[in-house]
């Protein structure tokens, strides 16, 4: 049976470097995945995830369980890529998608990944702290109030970022709704 | 499931159901980076980990700083040797120690009046 998360924290507190293993190995792609959607940002990303590690290993004796582990490294996350977004403006993510071949279906394949692509640039074009919001919400699933806690706001500012950023996705992807 | 999508409105379902489909695809670059990030990891020693300040009254306290009895047998041997020194001095023998007490005119350090300036201690 594998150790919570919290019973890998309290040896890591105590200096046990294979229990930080354990624990970046079993959070660290949903990191890189977090990061990678707000930063858009592949190389950013990954630099991002390895502070965030870093940091749960530093801070770790500190830590205390009052919220989940998940909670505090998706803030930690999120503080980290919104300092980053605001000292530079990185290029945005580049969304190549797979080599489209001419067997049937290929049509529906491309326009797939055009799609992909159109949702990609509208999220793109959002503001660093709406697109946290977005990604928390519907990528990781959190509820509003632990979305709120993960980007250190009221719940009601986070109804607000995600109203709004709705609102623009919705006036960018008209079509694809529509259709 | 979350809060907004218990209160669906126009439009919202499809745009809902667009962003996690979108937001929610796993890459392969992810988990190549993660792998990465773990070599890196395994390959450069850890940072120094921050302690909170509390933490060292708890390491002391754990420490078993309780004396043994022969220590205290010696701790209390060594006061006592020290009382009888301080009384007596150093230049009398130990069985004569008492005798120099109960000789000394203890009243006259006391009560006499100081020679040089007159004053009563």
């Amino acid at each position: 049976m594998e150790d919570s998360d919290e019973a890998l924290m309290a040896r890591i507190g105590r200096g046990d470097e294979a229990a930080f293993r354990a624990l970046s190995r079993r959070h660290l792609a949903s990191v890189v995945a977090l990061a990678r959607h707000i930063v858009r940002n592949g190389a950013d990303a990954e630099d991002i995830a390895q502070e965030a590690m870093l940091r749960v290993w530093t801070h770790a004796p500190r830590w205390q369980p009052l919220a989940s582990f998940r909670t505090w490294l998706t803030r930690i996350v999120v503080n980290l890529c919104l300092d980053r977004k605001r000292r530079a403006t990185p290029l945005p993510l580049d969304v190549a998608g797979d080599p489209v071949d001419s067997a049937p279906g290929a049509e529906q394949q491309l326009e797939d990944i055009e799609a992909d692509r159109r949702v990609s640039a509208a999220i793109d074009a959002l503001p660093p702290r709406q697109r946290a919001a977005i990604a928390l919400t519907y990528r990781d699933g959190l509820s509003n109030a632990e979305a709120a806690e993960a980007l250190g706001t009221s719940v009601s500012a986070l109804e607000t970022l995600l109203v709004r950023a709705k609102q623009k996705l919705r006036s960018e992807l008209r079509d694809d709704l529509s259709s | 499931m979350t809060d907004h999508q218990k209160t669906p409105q126009n439009g919202l379902d499809s745009l809902d159901t667009l962003l996690q489909r979108h937001l929610s695809a796993s890459t392969p670059a992810d988990d190549a980076a993660a792998t990465r990030i773990m070599r890196k990891l395994a390959a450069t020693p850890l940072p120094r980990q921050r302690r909170n300040w509390l933490h060292w009254p708890a390491i002391l306290l754990n420490w078993d700083f309780t004396p043994a009895w022969p220590r205290v047998a010696v701790f209390a041997s060594c006061i006592a040797a020290g009382f009888i020194i301080g009384m007596a001095g150093l230049d009398t023998r130990i069985d004569e120690a008492s005798a120099t007490i109960v000789a000394s005119d203890i009243p006259s350090l006391t009560d006499d009046v100081e020679p040089l300036i007159g004053l009563r201690p």
